[in-house]
């Protein structure tokens, strides 16, 4: 454990070297949820009938994803379908005496804790001196959420890997990424929160795995889910670690097999 | 001014040639180029399926504002964003020596060098989207007033390149900044949205944001017969400022690069 925690120290100040680039991620993620505040601002004010949510429920949900957003989003695929298969750098983590898996997910941990904390302060901000943020209060649940966002970054986490190394069976990764950024804009709920998508596309929507690492944690914190719920919430979310770890695994050593060391 | 239209008919012809050479490159950014614009569409649909009007706009006012923001932000893809990633690519590894040794201007070659064939087909897409909804509005529209919307639409563009040229010239002096692109994409995505919309935001946020909003929001007003001759000015002189602030700040900037060896 203790390498894996040198690693995590080398790359927290490897992070902290370029703040600036966690600085325009959290802006890219923060302008986003700037303009859907707006424009349901200008809806939800306006006195319309049949509107989906409150303008209070939608402050709180967004300026939640904010920090979810930032703490659970992970950007290793690029690195690892870029620059270890493509550009073959790969060969370097296969000499060395640890799994490629681990170390990858103690580098990618202190950019996620750096950027959460960008996200986590403007959300403090903003609930003490703008509106006043709800989130989960009942103390048997708090324990419950704390899991289900663990979970939710673990998972993330393996969803990642899995679409990097897709990029053993790629010449060009390009087009598969961006496929992959629209599918989680849709399906994570950084979009619109998902109860709110139309009936045919909900169910469907709320279960598939994307749900579990944006949208659940983001319900759970702002304390939509009851007890039972949330116990069903953090099992689905290792329903999906069990079976997407278990496809990353598979991928991982067919993929080995055909990577030439060179790049690809 | 012939020189760099002969080189520009160079470069669209060896662009041509590695969409040919790389097929399964080019099918797979069709694909995402299509599920970009799909995706834009399906975005104003699910946002407004239970509004009836959002800041003045109608429902069907805000669907014509995403198509002809498809189209527009299309072309854009197609001829210059693809070079603004790959500006600020070049800028990050120190590769912008090899760039200023060439005997044509740093600006033409860092801004035009490659061409996005596969957003064609999100041009199309947005462009029958933005046909059908003005068809379902029973909107008149003259062959005038096409072609005034689409000579604003290219002065939109003018606008739009400028921007981001402006705010990734940054990069000369910020290089480990290369993600700014993406942040762009997203600041990009504005346009999309009423003007009306930033109104209500403090006046220097309004301030920097508001020429985005000009670029698509003009155009469609021009097609909705809400456009006045304020707005058509203001979307004028801002692309031919802009632009021109956009190449002087390079050449400053420039004078400032310190090269990868340095």
């Amino acid at each position: 454990m203790k390498r894996f925690a040198t690693i995590f120290s080398l790359y927290a100040q490897h992070a902290l070297e370029y703040k600036v680039r966690s600085l325009v991620w959290f802006g890219v993620i923060l302008f986003d949820v700037f303009v859907y505040l707006l424009y349901w601002r200008g809806v939800l004010t306006s006195g319309q009938t049949g509107a989906p949510w409150t303008f209070s429920e939608a402050v709180s949900y967004y300026l939640l994803l904010l920090v979810a957003g930032n703490l659970l989003q992970i950007h290793i695929e690029e690195e690892v379908a870029f620059e270890d298969i493509q550009y073959g750098r790969l060969s370097q983590y296969l000499l060395r005496p640890f799994s490629y898996f681990r170390f990858k997910f103690f580098q990618e941990l202190p950019w996620r804790l750096i950027q959460g904390g960008f996200g986590l302060i403007t959300l403090l901000g903003i609930s003490l001196f703008v509106r006043r943020i709800v989130v989960v209060t009942d103390a048997y649940a708090i324990p419950l959420v704390i899991s289900i966002v663990v979970s939710a970054y673990m998972l993330c986490f393996i969803y990642k890997m899995i679409i990097g190394i897709i990029a053993f069976w790629t010449i060009d990764y390009t087009g598969l990424q961006n496929i992959q950024i629209i599918l989680y804009i849709l399906l994570s709920g950084l979009l619109i929160p998902l109860h709110l998508l139309p009936s045919g596309i909900r169910s469907f929507a709320l279960i598939q795995p994307i749900a579990y690492t944006l949208y659940h944690p983001v319900r759970a914190v702002q304390g939509a889910y009851t007890l039972s719920q949330l116990w069903q919430v953090l099992g689905m979310q290792w329903v999906w670690v069990i079976l997407l770890y278990g496809l990353y695994r598979f991928l991982w050593h067919k993929g080995l097999k055909v990577f030439t060391a060179v790049g690809q | 001014m012939k020189r760099y239209i002969r080189i520009y008919m160079q470069l669209l012809r060896l662009n041509l040639a590695t969409l040919l050479t790389y097929r399964v490159n080019f099918i797979n950014n069709m694909i995402a180029s299509i599920g970009w614009g799909a995706m834009s569409l399906y975005t104003v649909i699910i946002l407004t399926t239970h509004v009836t009007e959002a800041y003045g706009w109608k429902r069907e006012e805000l669907l014509l504002l995403n198509g002809l923001y498809g189209v527009i932000v299309g072309v854009f893809h197609m001829f210059l964003s693809i070079n603004m990633g790959r500006m600020s690519r070049i800028i990050h590894m120190g590769e912008l020596d090899g760039i200023l040794i060439k005997p044509i201007d740093s600006q033409f070659a860092i801004s035009l060098w490659q061409v996005n064939f596969s957003s064609v087909f999100r041009i199309l897409m947005a462009l029958g989207y933005t046909v059908w909804i003005m068809h379902s509005m029973h909107l008149v529209v003259t062959v005038s007033s096409i072609l005034f919307a689409v000579g604003l639409a290219l002065i939109s563009l003018v606008l739009l390149y400028s921007i981001w040229f402006l705010m990734l010239t940054n990069l000369i002096w910020f290089t480990n900044m290369s993600n700014l692109v993406v942040f762009l994409y997203s600041f990009e995505s504005m346009a999309r949205f009423p003007k009306e919309m930033l109104t209500q935001l403090a006046s220097l946020v309004f301030f920097v944001v508001m020429p985005l909003t000009l670029v698509i929001n003009t155009p469609v007003r021009v097609l909705l017969h809400t456009a006045t001759f304020a707005d058509v000015m203001m979307l004028v002189a801002l692309s031919v400022g802009l632009w021109w602030a956009a190449r002087k700040y390079w050449v400053f900037a420039l004078r400032h690069y310190t090269s990868a060896s340095s």
